[in-house]
């Protein structure tokens, strides 16, 4: 009953997303509809949250006459990777989207009471067209709760890669980033009908764009690590169809921020502002459609036929087309906004968006141009690394170069000497210790070491961003305290995500530039060395696991002749569907990490049984995924600001 | 039946009540008749007074930002806003009661009514309240799993686990369970030789290194089990060490009884070792050993033969043709294919199980 209930609300949920459409758009000038349709907002949400809990039943319990468990699970499976089951399949995860799209309408319906009437039905109106396309996608195509006649004794199992922890938070997690810019598309095309874009707007819509940019921040964070300790190659970025997939709207999504701020502060850049807020959805949808087409082949990707990858294209098509044919109508109309000199915060920000921009174009001929070549009849090329590194990383160096003088440049009229002369510490910090890192590391990398003095320069910006805001140096200590208690939390914001660039930048550069690997049969007793550490290959035994059966292998890692960590890879074979897996040791050692795999069996050269073992030792890898994690916190420190909490009270005082 | 119905209509009512109360407090709800881009606007003034009396706004980016900001509240305060249309309301009570039957409609198209939840627990149990003898192996396996969890130091629960997950085409599963048992009783030769066997069936009916050890172990305790004799005898001479296997199997022929049913099949199979210096057959495992052991050319054909008697059970079919796929047997693969499409001709979903299974062996 409870599955058959699930399915029932999954259909509610449609017909309650129809009615808030028609509701919300009846209710632009009558407040009792618009009041329905976001009663039917809620109920929506409400409806799709308990097919997910039905579905997470179903996963639980084992039901194989679900097709969708059947597929995707097996008794042996752990409890946690039951639940996760339901959203690790295609059709589960159409529910989470679905949830999360219906969340964010709901939590307009509840949060908005700070917009104004119609701008807030005609939002609610759009979000309730994107949920009906969606649902019915998912109810009609992708159904999660199909029941199956002949009912299997045992389920087929989830992907062993997928059955991890991170992976059972990275979804969610992105999901809510991908579709949290639902919202903002949702509030873009409803202006756009309205016909006012103003500072108040951009104001309105900053709060959505800066909680969906930080949660797909630690989505795809959580993505980078997982592959980078699930896969066992020792990298953490692959530019693989799917994970690029995920930064192009997150790159969209960071120029939106950008482009918001200016709007809300000058009312300038108002069209380009709306043009990102639609297209940073658009980019999200892309990627479910890539994700869901069939058309790539990715780890990440569900294996979904064409016919269904057709569907989510006409979705793509019918809202990105309507919203930006709206655009091309609308636009033209707007004011300009506020005026600014060429040398001002604006035109940095305009710099910081023409780069990211740029860059997501660069991402986006990676991915779709490879797919377009092989669907026209030419030959299977791929952009893998060697592309990405031509094209899009001299683009966001010139944007890295100029991040740190944005914040130090005047709104309307800046001073380019001034804030050169406030950045100069930085700049000579920065430039030495490259040099430091090209003279005593190693003399041959320069381009890893001008990597690391980039680095260095956006976080020492950073630093001097808030010194210079806080007088540091230059005030009394208490003084300095003092307003650094009274600075806005955006600001602090602000800086945390740009040293949490900074972060990610060192990390990347000194992780790829000096990183150390080996590959070795080893036997047990036999000891190699990587770099400053000793491995030693105590023993090899065997493991059952719950569903699985594992060769795990204990290593002893040294430095200096004394024991640092015991590392036990493991080779995982999975007979539910007969699959094998490398479970990665790591040690970390402060920022640095000890990476290490158990390969396949192999004689060694005197004929003994050996095992292949891949060892890495990863310099500064760790920053790799803290710097991101900062930046989302930066970024749910600058949510914290009062000043975009539309509800809050007014002032009462000037200092607190 | 009933039950779901009336949970249903009672979710139907509350989504249309959410709809209707939430038309009734927006009624209540006072039109506020000044445009909330004021409150914007004015805030943002607020800030720059905030910024200034806080040392953080500059005296000539104060005065712009303070005009420009003064500029847009003026603007937004000559903003004319759309007065509230009065009618419609009708539209709440006809929406309320459109979402249910839209809803109802709809699942009538995709839905399953009727269909209980069928969790594997509830399964099990209705299992153990039908005669075993009509369970397939599949089934038992599930229900001695569930028994191995109430009582998970039984070598013997774990024994007959292994052999149902053995019978029906879960090698793995079987060798994990032995691998339990053979920690819980270490001393039962047979349940080595099981293993042992197990560990074939993981590798192809080939002797590896765990299945040697296992078979090793077994006759230690029992030197004269002639199972584990025959197979380690049969790797050695497929490994190249043929006087040695030979000489195996010919100490266990005369340690076989003189009317022992095996006697004659030995005897063929050394002969033509001693003709051909090759081991007979692709059989990976021929017939030898224990009787009632794991031998799994027996236990495939014992599925055949359940299959023969029942053969409506569609996964019984997909670890026949599987495990035929696993042993190398085109010939009866290809055969036991064309019976079970016979079998479930009108049914696609089995269809394409069944080829999968011929495709992608385990």
């Amino acid at each position: 009953m409870i599955v058959e209930l699930g399915a029932y609300c999954l259909v509610l949920a449609l017909a309650l997303s129809i009615a808030q459409v028609g509701l919300s758009a009846a209710g632009v000038r009558r407040p009792v509809l618009a009041g329905a349709g976001e009663g039917a907002a809620t109920g929506a949400f409400i409806a799709l949250a308990l097919t997910f809990a039905a579905l997470i039943f179903a996963f639980v319990g084992s039901d194989f006459s679900v097709a969708n468990v059947a597929a995707n699970s097996h008794t042996e499976k752990p409890l946690l990777y039951r639940v996760a089951g339901a959203w690790g399949s295609h059709e589960g995860s159409m529910v989470l989207w679905c949830l999360a799209l219906t969340g964010f309408g709901a939590a307009v319906a509840w949060f908005g009471k700070g917009l104004p009437r119609d701008l807030k039905a005609r939002t609610l109106a759009v979000q309730g067209a994107l949920g009906v396309a969606f649902l019915a996608y998912t109810v009609f195509a992708s159904n999660p709760m199909a029941r199956l006649s002949d009912v299997p004794l045992e389920g087929r199992s989830l992907n062993p890669l997928l059955q991890d922890p991170a992976l059972a938070v990275h979804p969610p997690m992105l999901y809510l980033g991908y579709v949290g810019f639902s919202v903002v598309f949702s509030l873009a095309v409803a202006a756009l009908i309205g016909g006012r874009i103003d500072a108040a707007w951009a104001r309105w819509v900053r709060p959505w764009t800066l909680a969906a940019w930080s949660l797909l921040t630690i989505g795809i964070t959580l993505g980078s690590f997982w592959a980078y300790y699930e896969l066992g190659w020792g990298g953490w970025w692959f530019w693989d169809p799917v994970e690029n997939a995920s930064f192009m709207p997150w790159l969209m999504g960071a120029a939106l921020l950008h482009s918001a701020v200016v709007t809300e502060k000058r009312g300038a850049l108002p069209g380009w502002t709306l043009f990102l807020a639609l297209a940073t959805f658009t980019f999200s949808m892309l990627g479910a459609f890539l994700v869901r087409s069939g058309v790539l082949t990715s780890v990440h990707a569900f294996a979904v036929d064409p016919t269904r990858g057709l569907l989510l294209l006409g979705i793509l098509g019918v809202a990105a087309g309507a919203a930006f044919a709206l655009f091309a109508w609308r636009a033209p109309a707007l004011s300009p906004g506020g005026l600014f000199a060429p040398v001002s915060r604006e035109s940095a920000m305009v710099v910081n968006n023409i780069v990211l921009t740029v860059a997501a174009g660069t991402v986006l001929i990676g991915t779709l141009f490879p797919l377009i070549r092989e669907a026209m009849g030419g030959d299977t090329v791929s952009a893998g690394p060697p592309f990405f590194n031509l094209t899009f990383v001299p683009v966001m160096v010139v944007g890295l170069l100029i991040l740190p003088f944005g914040p130090m440049l005047a709104w309307k009229r800046g001073d380019a000497l001034g804030a050169a002369q406030r950045l100069w510490v930085a700049a000579v910090a920065a430039a030495g210790a490259g040099l430091l890192a090209l003279f005593l590391v190693s003399p041959t990398k320069a381009l890893a070491s001008a990597g690391l003095a980039l680095g260095f320069w956006l976080l020492f910006g950073a630093v001097v961003e808030i010194g210079q805001r806080v007088r540091l140096f230059r005030a009394p200590w208490p003084e300095v305290f003092r307003r650094m208690g009274g600075l806005p939390r955006g600001a602090w914001g602000s800086s945390l995500a740009h040293a949490g660039l900074a972060l990610f930048v060192l990390g990347a550069c000194f992780e790829t530039a000096w990183k150390l690997e080996l590959a070795e049969v080893m036997a047990p007793g036999r000891s190699v060395t990587l770099g400053a550490y000793e491995l030693t290959f105590d023993k090899v035994g065997v493991v059952d696991g719950p569903n699985y059966l594992a060769e795990r292998a204990v290593l002893t890692v040294r430095r200096g002749g004394r024991a640092v960590c015991t590392a036990t890879p493991e080779r995982r074979f999975y007979p539910a569907g007969g699959q094998t897996t490398q479970e990665v040791a790591i040690c970390a050692r402060g920022l640095d990490q000890v990476y290490i795999t158990l390969g396949e069996r192999r004689g060694t050269v005197d004929g003994a049984p050996g095992w292949l073992v891949r060892g890495y030792f990863n310099p500064w890898v760790q920053l790799i995924f803290l710097g991101p994690l900062l930046m989302a916190v930066g970024g749910a420190v600058s949510l914290s600001d009062r000043r975009l909490r539309l509800a809050a009270g007014r002032r009462t005082g000037a200092a607190s | 039946m009933i039950l779901f119905w009336m949970v249903a209509a009672a979710l139907s009512a509350a989504a249309a009540g959410l709809v209707l109360a939430a038309a009734r407090r927006a009624e209540r709800r006072a039109v506020v008749a000044e445009d909330p881009a004021l409150a914007v606007h004015r805030r943002q003034l607020e800030e720059i007074e905030d910024l200034v009396a806080r040392d953080l706004l500059d005296e000539r980016e104060y005065a712009d930002t303070r005009a420009e900001a003064g500029r847009r509240l003026l603007a937004a305060a000559d903003q004319v806003q759309a007065e509230p249309l009065p009618g419609g309301r009708w539209l709440v009570p006809a929406a309320a009661g459109l979402v249910p039957i839209c809803a109802l409609a709809i699942y009538f198209l995709v839905g399953s009514p009727g269909v209980a939840d069928q969790p594997m627990s509830a399964r099990i149990a209705q299992w153990s309240r039908i005669n075993p003898e009509q369970l397939t192996t599949g089934q038992a396996a599930l229900m001695l799993e569930q028994q191995r969890k109430k009582h998970p130091n039984d070598p013997q629960l774990l024994r007959a686990l292994a052999y149902a997950r053995m019978q029906s085409g879960d090698a793995y599963g079987a060798a994990k369970a032995l691998r339990e048992a053979v920690v819980l009783s270490p001393n039962d030769a047979e349940l080595w030789e099981w293993l042992g066997v197990a560990f074939m069936a993981t590798n192809n009916g080939e002797v590896g290194a765990d299945a040697r050890r296992a078979l090793d172990q077994a006759l230690k305790i029992d030197p004269k089990a002639a199972s584990p004799r025959y197979l380690l005898a049969r790797a050695d001479i497929a490994e190249g060490r043929t006087a040695e296997g030979l000489a195996g199997w010919r100490a266990l022929l005369q340690d076989l009884p003189p009317g022992d049913e095996h006697r004659p099949g030995l005897a063929a199979e050394i002969a033509q070792v001693e003709r051909t210096g090759r081991l007979p057959g692709a059989q990976p495992v021929p017939q030898a050993g224990a009787a009632g052991g794991p031998n799994i050319q027996a236990m495939v054909d014992g599925l055949a033969a359940r299959l023969e008697a029942n053969p409506d059970d569609p996964d019984g079919w997909a670890r026949l043709i599987r495990a035929y796929a696993v042993l190398g047997d085109a010939e009866k693969q290809a055969a036991a294919l064309e019976k079970a499409r016979q079998q479930f001709k009108s049914r696609p979903d089995i269809l394409r199980r069944l080829e999968s299974a011929s495709e992608a062996p385990q």
